[in-house]
């Protein structure tokens, strides 16, 4: 019921948002290390790199597209529901990935549900996102890294965008403080609350019961450069981000959601004779808190959770130049963490952690093969000591001058978790570190595939197989509203998962018209866990067996159709009745499986269209469209119905014209 | 700025398109899969095994051809197919026999065979022992045994397994013998997962207070020839039904004691070996005229059962209660299975062994003439 109305206010109070657009000019914004061609996308095995550009063409419902947006067109990638963030990588889970801004992981990384991302774009300079084969600077995660890397301040001279679509407004500023020095500052708000308020009276009936609808939504990033000298800079950048919301319903209930998350880091990178050397200092906090209450058959009803989880990090990357074949790289990180998950009416079930981690990496490269291997032991304290060897390997064969093979292979842990298993529709991002017991999740994974590229085509076909142990389960989900979840440890279970597909992708990159097609046929399930489903194998919930994209665009024109077969949810049990002792019927529910429900398929098409022009110092950037022009009703999630007591499937975003602005100078 | 009425009316109508955006439907959440086959069966000494078998509500078949065979497996032998009745019912003339196998096997096209175990429990040697009163006159004698009104069992011998109780009342509207809604033990080892959150009060039997309220009223004088002293002692020196459960917790209609492996100590707590039961029972009057016939009679219904019946019965008893009581918005996420033993099936096949004993028997032994020990 809550969600409903959630929904139904914000999308009332979308206004515009651009959904696809197509570049009608070339502007090199990057740095010319990293665009090696006139594509936007750069490819290196089990790797994907991107352009600011690139990120926000992806299709997106409230505005411009996100990293998250982005990788959900590419292969190997199941979105979660429709609209929002969630993505689940060659048949991980959502928590195995890994989001990184400038190497330091974002926890809570989603604004507004889902629907766009907490990094905001313009700080955005390039974002890469691997799905195997896995560099050396990161470990702790099971499925893919999305590293987003943040822009450099402008040296040169000021620049500033401000922007605003249908969810945010915003402005961003970068340019010099002094010759050794510049910033960069960005900072969003959303302006639901104001909207909501200001429309509540036109809308009232349409709104249903929502009242006292509140919404705060907003994010700040800022960035200094320092150039101490030839060779040595200094880096200081933050982000902190806000999501809440609240309302109350005529019948007295009350929801309350929302998450926070502050990021910092210091960076100290030399470049020297023999290699560049990046000594970071970074601090990460993520809270979240979830509050409901209700009337259920006359009683009433409260949960309540709240979350939280504070990280300090120092890492030493070294990398060595490349002596003709070969080049290193090496590295140490270590981690202390204060867990706080779930805590409920002042119970707290806190857990500290530390975390220590080394890493050696070496490329070895001739003309037609290139092999990199990475292995990276890790020792994780917390009520107990585990140790676990990370072991990557990617390798690339040009055996033709238009065709090459590639193959990676991948041994991950990964310590803190993500309790899965949860009520259906209720979304939480609970962490919680491996303990005794509950040992890290283990990942072991193998790719191999063909890469052709032929004049301004790309084609990439292959298969992956993927094994996961150790894969958390929460039980009873019920727990998760009482003082239950002070001992979670007690209510999880243990399993194993697997993965297996094959992954298709197309490119087409002309002086008009840029094509972009995906698909993946894929299969995921989890098993063997003891007390769940009987230890028989069950659907791993995003298990979408066929998955694809097409994109083109052309001449300021685009189109993006998506087709996901439904994901798996906790359905209804078989119904049936048996005799009780005196004679009397007694319905029961026969529960076959877990996830034994398919949801309806998700099929999209998007247009858009986006127009630049210059007036004087201002460039003005203009994108138009409509995100699911088909009008299909795609389920963004299913809920339980307090007064009607029955389930309902909720779709969030039908037919949506979007439209965004805006202007640099 | 939207100044004109048209761009205003352009704005609102955008705004009210959107307010439908979001939409939402009922959704039946029907699970995918083909279905199961359900079985009920619990054999018993009777000369007739009833079963009763249908289908979860996404399977389709046609049950009518199935083919549903018993077997002793102590015997080895394959005693009999069961026919259809008439509905979901079915039948077999036969009377299972204490401490043997059987095995159960059910065919229906379209659907793996669905097959089950499960062992006859032994007979239950429960010995009622006594109903007496005496007067309470003879309560001012020190060392003279305690007494009661109702009923005691000696425990001659319980099966290693699980047992249940329960008391069964004449119902004369529906011209049979329901269950009691409530039951208590002087037994310590009665499982406890169905209290009713009251205690047995002897409020619940009020003849045997009656029976002296009405003789308190005798309004023959102190003093006098004719006076019965005997009548006029306090309420707490009168007669007392069961005083050993009187405190006891009430349980709803049923009491389970657990198997020996569950619980050692489960035929103690009760001097010298016995135990009492009492309940919402409707017995005979204490009145020595008009006792009802026997048939109408209460009566208290010992069964032993199988391990799976066991197990079945009180799973699907909490299940009763949680449903009728269903106010927890969590327990809609509960996804557990009632307990079954049918492989490839959904349902039960169990076993029991029942023994009738008399729950207040009108005009039994009297005064202290006793034939038990002490």
């Amino acid at each position: 019921m809550v969600i409903r109305y959630l929904a139904a206010g914000l999308s009332l109070l979308l206004l515009t948002s651009s959904a696809l657009h197509a570049q009608t000019e070339r502007r090199d914004t990057l740095p010319a290390s990293v665009i090696t061609g006139t594509r936007r996308l750069q490819f290196d095995t089990g790797e994907i790199l991107s352009t600011q550009e690139s990120i926000r063409a992806a299709a997106s419902p409230l505005g411009e597209g996100d990293p998250i947006r982005w990788i959900q067109y590419l292969p190997g990638v199941s979105a979660g529901a429709d609209g929002t963030s969630a993505s689940f990588v060659r048949g991980g889970n959502m928590g195995g990935n890994l989001i990184t801004l400038d190497g330091v992981p974002v926890y809570g990384y989603s604004h507004v549900l889902g629907l766009t991302m907490v990094i905001p774009n313009d700080a955005v300079g390039s974002v890469s996102f691997a799905k195997g084969g896995f560099g050396g600077n990161q470990g702790n995660f099971s499925a893919s890294h999305i590293a987003v890397s943040s822009k450099q301040p402008a040296e040169d001279k000021l620049q500033t965008d401000l922007l605003v679509n249908n969810f945010l407004a915003g402005g961003y500023v970068t340019g010099p403080l002094s010759e050794k020095v510049s910033y960069t500052l960005s900072g969003r708000i959303s302006p639901l609350g104001p909207e909501y308020a200001a429309l509540k009276g036109l809308m009232h009936g349409q709104l249903g019961s929502l009242d006292h609808f509140m919404a705060g939504v907003g994010d700040f990033y800022g960035k200094f450069h320092w150039k101490i000298r030839d060779g040595k800079t200094l880096t200081a950048s933050a982000l902190a981000s806000l999501d809440r919301y609240g309302f109350n319903m005529a019948d007295g209930s009350r929801e309350q959601m929302g998450w926070d998350n502050i990021v910092g880091s210091v960076r100290y990178l030399t470049t020297g004779r023999k290699g560049v050397s990046n000594l970071t200092l970074s601090y990460n906090s993520y809270g979240g808190t979830q509050k409901l209450s209700n009337e259920f058959k006359g009683e009433e009803n409260h949960f309540s959770l709240r979350s939280k989880l504070d990280e300090v990090t120092l890492s030493e990357d070294f990398e060595r130049y490349s002596d003709g074949a070969a080049k290193w790289k090496m590295g140490a990180r270590l981690s202390y963490a204060d867990f706080r998950p779930g805590e409920v009416a002042g119970g707290v079930n806190r857990k500290r952690v530390l975390m220590a981690s080394a890493y050696l990496q070496t490329l070895r490269s001739s003309e037609k093969v290139r092999l990199e291997v990475t292995l990276r032991p890790t020792v994780f304290r917390s009520d107990t000591t585990m140790f676990s060897l990370d072991i990557n390997l990617k390798g690339k064969w040009q055996f033709l001058p238009f065709l090459a093979f590639e193959a990676t292979a991948d041994a991950m842990s990964q310590y803190y978790h993500t309790l899965e298993g949860l009520p259906v529709g209720w979304s939480m991002d609970l962490l919680v570190p491996s303990v005794s017991g509950i040992p890290a999740e283990q990942m072991a994974q193998g790719y191999a595939g063909l890469e052709s590229a032929f004049g301004n085509h790309l084609l990439s076909v292959g298969v992956y197989a993927k094994w996961l142990d150790h894969v958390i389960y929460y039980k009873d989900a019920r727990n998760l509203f009482n003082s239950g979840i002070s001992s979670w440890q007690s209510d999880v279970d243990l399993g194993k998962g697997d993965s297996g597909g094959v992954e298709l992708m197309y490119l087409y990159h002309g002086r008009d018209l840029q094509v972009q097609a995906s698909a993946t046929i894929s299969k995921s399930t989890r098993k063997d866990f003891r007390d769940v489903n009987g230890g028989k194998p069950f659907h791993a919930p995003f298990d979408r067996r066929l998955v694809g994209s097409l994109t083109a665009q052309w001449k300021g024109f685009s189109a993006t159709f998506t087709w996901q077969d439904g994901n798996w949810v906790n359905g209804r049990g078989e119904r049936y009745t048996v005799l009780d002792p005196s004679g009397n019927e007694v319905a029961l529910e026969y529960y076959s499986s877990v996830n034994n429900y398919q949801m309806p398929a998700l099929v999209r098409l998007d247009v858009g269209y986006q127009r630049r022009w210059q007036r004087g110092r201002l460039l003005h950037e203009l994108n138009v469209g409509v995100f699911n022009v088909l009008n299909h009703i795609n389920p963004f999630t299913i809920y339980y119905d307090t007064k009607e007591e029955t389930w309902k499937e909720l779709a969030l975003v039908p037919i949506l014209p979007n439209a965004s602005y805006r202007i640099s100078f | 700025m939207i100044d004109s009425f048209r761009d205003k009316t352009f704005l609102y109508l955008v705004l009210y398109l959107q307010a439908f955006i979001a939409c939402e439907k009922v959704v039946d959440l029907r699970p995918e899969g083909g279905g199961h086959i359900v079985v009920e069966c619990i054999l018993s000494e009777d000369t007739v095994q009833t079963l009763r078998l249908s289908l979860t509500d996404i399977a389709s078949a046609s049950l009518d051809d199935a083919v549903v065979s018993l077997t002793d497996e102590t015997e080895g032998v394959l005693v009999g197919h069961f026919a259809h009745l008439r509905g979901n019912d079915w039948q077999l003339e036969y009377a299972a026999i204490p401490q043997h196998g059987y095995s159960l096997e059910v065919e229906i096209n379209g659907f793996e065979t669905v097959t089950a175990h499960t062992e006859m429990p032994e007979k239950l040697g429960i010995k009622h022992t006594i109903l007496w009163r005496t007067w309470p006159q003879n309560l001012q004698f020190d060392g003279f045994p305690d007494w009661e009104l109702g009923s005691r069992y000696e425990i001659a011998s319980l099966p290693k397994g699980p047992v249940w109780i329960c008391g069964m009342n004449y119902d004369s509207a529906a011209g049979r013998h329901v269950f009691a809604s409530t039951i208590a033990t002087s037994l310590a080892s009665a499982d406890l997962f169905n209290l009713t959150g009251d205690v047995y009060w002897n409020a619940f039997n009020p003849q045997a207070d009656k029976f002296f309220e009405d003789k308190y009223e005798d309004p023959t004088p102190p003093g006098s020839l004719n006076y019965h002293w005997w009548y006029h002692f306090p309420k707490e020196y009168r007669t007392t039904m069961y005083k050993y459960v009187v405190g006891c917790p009430l349980h709803d209609t049923f009491l389970r004691i657990p198997s020996l492996e569950e619980n050692d100590d489960r035929t103690a707590a009760d001097p010298k070996g016995c135990f009492s039961v009492a309940g919402s029972f409707r017995g005979s009057t204490f009145s020595f005229s008009d006792p009802p016939p026997s048939s109408q009679e209460g009566y208290l219904l010992f069964v032993s059962v199988s391990e799976e019946y066991d197990r079945y019965l009180k799973n699907l008893l909490m299940e009763q209660a949680r449903q009728s009581s269903m106010k927890d918005f969590a327990s809609l996420f509960s996804r557990d299975n009632m307990y079954g033993n049918i492989e490839n099936g959904i349902g039960l096949f169990g076993a029991k062994t029942e023994q009738e004993l008399p729950w207040i028997k009108h005009n039994a032994h009297g005064s202290w003439n006793i034939d038990f020990e002490w």
